[in-house]
């Protein structure tokens, strides 16, 4: 069982639409479980056309303050290094940015605070026909993704293990954090989506950055070039010093906004699509590889 | 999904130590078009003779400055609290181990404390020692920057990659910008996407949040949630419309938008121009004056600044 996770750096460059049509033509030939790491902002199964199956809730620790006991001191607040509670009459804990560290509980001179876990996300299995998705979902303005990302792929695993699944794709988040890092650590293999813009580019050189500390293969794929004025040669200098390959160009393809809109993937909707006829090369490089 | 915050929850997002007026961009959904909505939109402040600032707050793919083509300039680290164990004042009681819910710290040999895992700096292990052996020491989170071109001056993070405090070095910036408000007219906030607590973090104290969204299924859906994240804090909003001949359901769309009774304000259809101006790093109002993007925004800004501008 192979892991690729696709990652990106900048959002909106085509990053679930690519997983989900890279799966799609996997599953050609192969057992494949896809998982959604966007906890802050899934949406692979609208992608897909997956429904919903099981719902497991996630949860995460949190401080909660018994009134009852609390004085009003508001110690709490001044020991608080995530500025996650706010006072006035009495002390009011900002679950958002509560990471459970209970420093507020120790200085507690009644002991009025306690750290307990809270549901604040879930882990939705679902199923597409061609293929089973978990996807993690974080409640609306929560934090604490990155035990959630780790539950989204200890089920992926799982999935895959029960159906002999020879690949697991995973859609990472966005961004350069904790979440990406989450998402990619143990993959076989990382594709990095982006397109030919100055602020995917710069995007694209943070998230090889993040890449370049762990010993996972990584080759980059360039979306939505051929673009109206396409001036910009992109790869520069900095991905060629890192020896990623470009493993693949895929022309700008108004077939794919068309899928997206019908939720299937475009490789299945438009089989003969531009885009799809990349991907299955992707596919092809992706079984070479790994298999 | 909406929860129901405890009314000092709303008043503490609305709250903000300065009286400058500040408009949020925020989109849920990656790519909607965010930043060149706020980059473009803080331009026509700018042009429109208010004194700007534009504040990046999506500090994990900071892109601001690289759709402005400005160089990013002299950067200040932001710094996370560490801690540094003094061995020789060590007694051995361990209740640091037992205070650190992370696990962080590891006891190899006798008093000999360790820091091994990733430690988020909520300093609880301070708190516990009763020998004083644990000092603050640091470690970078990110970078802030502060940039002017003319009247508009940006505030940039740029987040170290792979580390976990985006919402901290978020809060970092947002108190850089604010301690230079009174400078201002009129501060545009770009956030991260997603909807976790780091757009909330971002979006505090806006009067205004101007909402980013395509008529894709993934748009429509990050929309409504990001709306349900609006309504518990009950912020004034509008929606813009990107991309509007994206294939899709503007029908949906209105339905989500009436559901939490959000107007939407105005929009683009795909634009070659808008996005020339993206690929090669200018804002569109400045790159093409004289377009319907530039108008789009220059009368964005007019409508904003008549409603929240003194």
């Amino acid at each position: 069982m192979k892991e690729i996770v696709v990652l990106s750096g900048k959002g909106g460059v085509g990053r679930s639409a690519l997983t989900v049509s890279l799966g799609a033509v996997l599953a050609e030939r192969n057992t494949v479980v896809l998982a959604d790491t966007n906890v802050a902002a899934p949406n692979l199964h609208l992608i897909a056309g997956a429904v919903a199956e099981e719902v497991v809730e996630d949860w995460a620790d949190k401080a909660a303050v018994d009134y009852d006991l609390c004085d009003h001191c508001l110690k709490c607040l001044d020991v608080c290094r995530f500025s996650a509670i706010i006072g006035g009459e009495e002390p009011i804990i900002l679950n958002c940015f509560c990471e459970g560290c209970g420093a507020c509980s120790l200085v507690c001179p009644v002991d009025a605070i306690t750290v307990r876990p809270v549901v604040n996300g879930r882990l939705n299995i679902l199923d597409a026909g061609w293929c089973r998705v978990a996807a993690g979902e974080l409640d609306i303005g929560e934090s604490g993704s990155g035990r959630l990302v780790e539950a989204v792929r200890k089920r992926a695993r799982l999935e895959a293990a029960r159906r002999g699944a020879g690949f697991i794709v995973i859609d990472g988040p966005p961004g350069t954090g904790s979440p990406a890092i989450a998402a990619m650590k143990g993959a076989d293999y990382i594709i990095l989506v982006t397109e030919p813009t100055s602020a995917a580019l710069h995007d694209l050189q943070r998230i090889v950055d993040v890449v370049a500390r762990y010993a996972i293969p990584a080759g980059i794929v360039l979306n939505r070039t051929g673009m109206p004025e396409a001036g910009v040669r992109p790869m520069p200098a900095y991905i060629r010093e890192k020896n990623h390959d470009l493993l693949a160009e895929i022309p700008f393809d108004p077939l794919v906004p068309a899928a997206l809109a019908e939720g299937r993937p475009v490789a299945d909707a438009f089989p003969d699509a531009p885009f799809s006829r990349v991907l299955r090369r992707l596919a092809r490089t992706m079984e070479d590889r790994l298999l | 999904m909406s929860r129901v915050l405890r009314p000092e929850v709303i008043r503490w997002f609305h709250a903000a130590p300065f009286a400058t007026p500040v408009i949020g961009v925020a989109g849920g959904k990656g790519g909607v078009g965010k930043t060149a909505v706020a980059v473009n939109l803080a331009s026509s402040f700018a042009a429109a003779g208010h004194r700007t600032a534009l504040v990046d707050c999506d500090v994990e793919a900071p892109d601001a400055l690289v759709f402005l083509g400005l160089p990013p300039g002299e950067g200040v680290q932001a710094r996370v609290v560490q801690p540094e164990f003094f061995l020789e004042k060590c007694t051995d009681c361990q209740a640091c181990i037992q205070a650190c819910r992370r696990h962080c710290l590891l006891r190899p040999a006798e008093r000999t404390i360790l820091l091994m895992g990733e430690c988020s700096g909520c300093e609880a292990c301070f708190l516990v020692c009763p020998a004083e052996a644990i000092h603050r020491g640091h470690r970078g989170m990110g970078t802030l920057r502060t940039t002017t071109a003319g009247r508009l001056t940006v505030f940039s993070a740029a987040l170290e990659p792979g580390a976990e405090e985006s919402a901290l070095l978020i809060h970092a910036l947002m108190q850089r910008a604010a301690a230079a408000a009174e400078q201002f007219d009129v501060i545009v906030v770009d956030t991260p996407s997603g909807l976790r607590h780091t757009v909330i973090e971002a979006l505090k104290g806006s009067a205004h949040v101007l909402v980013v969204t395509e008529p894709t299924p993934p748009g429509i859906h990050d929309l409504d949630r990001l709306l349900s994240l609006l309504d518990m804090f009950a912020v004034r909003r509008s929606i813009f419309i990107n991309r509007a001949d994206l294939p899709g359901s503007m029908q949906d769309l209105r339905e989500v938008a009436d559901r939490h009774a959000t107007p939407v304000e105005t929009g683009l259809r795909m634009d070659d121009q808008l996005m020339e101006s993206s690929r090669r790093g200018v804002a569109a109002v400045q790159l093409f004056p004289q377009s319907l993007v530039a108008r789009t925004f220059t009368g964005l800004a007019r409508n904003l600044a008549g409603e929240y501008l003194p």
